[in-house]
């Protein structure tokens, strides 16, 4: 064990303990031992010579060359895909934000919008919510209905009174006025 | 043509590293002249097959130039393209296609011939001998071997190409001179 702990660190150049020094000072065995395996590295390191060959290396530098479209399509794809998602998202988020502008739009307080009461989309989601039960319009709803009462008109409180004031004739309080 | 290994670029600049990202010819052509030899040394002696050698030289240099752009320069270029191919190499040796070659294969001998007749025989028959035996080490044991003495890497070189501790390579680089000894002492008697 203490020869072949003298004799890694020998070959290694490890920091001997001085113990470990002595032993190999003194061991003949661990002397002829170390010599032969660095004899051993020599004859390694002879055998080991690294051949250049230039027509291989040409091609390789060819071959290389060749996969410059690969090489280069792979470095632009790794970073490109980030501006095309934050666009795809940004026309996403614009074509979300439009489409809840034309629902809000389409509501009897926005008549110049295309999708208003003309609009039979809008206008068949407007009648069969009523004004005071859609979600989305019942500031302006009320905002209107107290107008409209301010000036004696008779408004609808329930959604019963609210089909009577649809269906009763115009002079009763109509739409119309 | 034979050159010896020479010190490969330690230090790389950003400039170099970038004008290889854009696949520069002339940086290409500095990148093989430098390192695609003793890349193929080192797989051709860790495969024990030239063929494989050279097709896993070019598989190490295009993913190297695939990841040139997160390359931040921690390691050198010469062991990141060492790790890179010690890693190819041990996947395709533990691959059944070539475990079968592990064992049919003998490291080929890329010696130049300039010495006298007589001595080329004997060192060729020693050095035949030699890259037999290294071909028979484990394969950490083969690859610690080759990196530090074919390519004169620091033992904490071959740790970061490895990614193994230090002290690990040292104890595999001992006990891989040994068994070479041995496998020597089985061939030849005791030297």
């Amino acid at each position: 064990m203490v020869h072949d702990e003298a004799l890694r660190s020998a070959l290694t150049g490890q920091i001997m303990s001085a113990e470990l020094a002595r032993h190999l000072e003194s061991c003949a065995a661990c002397q002829a031992e170390l010599a032969a395996l660095k004899s051993l590295e020599a004859g390694l390191a002879g055998i080991g010579q690294v051949r250049h060959d230039p027509a291989w290396e040409e091609a390789l530098v060819r071959r290389l060359s060749a996969r410059k479209e690969t090489l280069l399509f792979r470095g632009v794809a790794a970073c490109g895909w980030m501006p095309v998602a934050a666009s795809t998202l940004v026309v996403a988020g614009l074509l979300a934000a439009w489409m809840a502008l034309g629902v809000r739009g389409g509501g009897p307080d926005n008549p110049e919008s295309s999708a208003g009461p003309q609009a039979g989309s809008s206008l068949t989601a407007a009648q069969e919510g009523g004004w005071g039960l859609s979600s989305g319009d019942d500031d302006s709803t009320a905002t209107l209905l107290q107008t409209c009462e301010s000036y004696g008109q008779k408004v609808p409180k329930s959604p019963s009174e609210e089909m009577e004031y649809y269906l009763l004739p115009r002079d009763m309080g109509g739409w119309d006025g | 043509m034979v050159r010896t290994v020479e010190p490969l670029m330690a230090e790389v600049g950003a400039e170099w590293l970038e004008r290889l990202r854009k696949l520069d010819p002339e940086a290409l052509g500095e990148l093989v002249a430098d390192y695609a030899a003793p890349l193929k040394r080192y797989l051709t002696g860790m495969l024990r097959n030239p063929a494989d050698g050279e097709e896993l030289t070019q598989e190490t240099l295009l993913r190297f130039l695939k990841a040139v752009s997160s390359f931040r320069g921690e390691s050198s270029v010469k062991t990141y393209l060492f790790r890179i191919a010690h890693n190819l190499a041990l996947n395709h040796i533990s691959s059944a296609a070539s475990q079968r070659e592990l064992h049919s294969g003998e490291i080929p001998d890329e010696r130049s011939s300039s010495d006298s007749p007589q001595r080329e025989a004997q060192t060729d028959e020693e050095g035949r001998m030699l890259l037999r035996a290294v071909g028979f080490l484990p394969p950490q044991q083969r690859s610690v071997v080759i990196l530090r003495t074919w390519h004169d890497l620091s033992f904490k070189e071959i740790a970061q190409a490895l990614s193994l501790a230090e002290g690990t390579v040292k104890a595999h680089y001992f006990f891989a001179l040994k068994n070479l000894r041995k496998q020597l002492e089985g061939a030849y008697g005791p030297r």
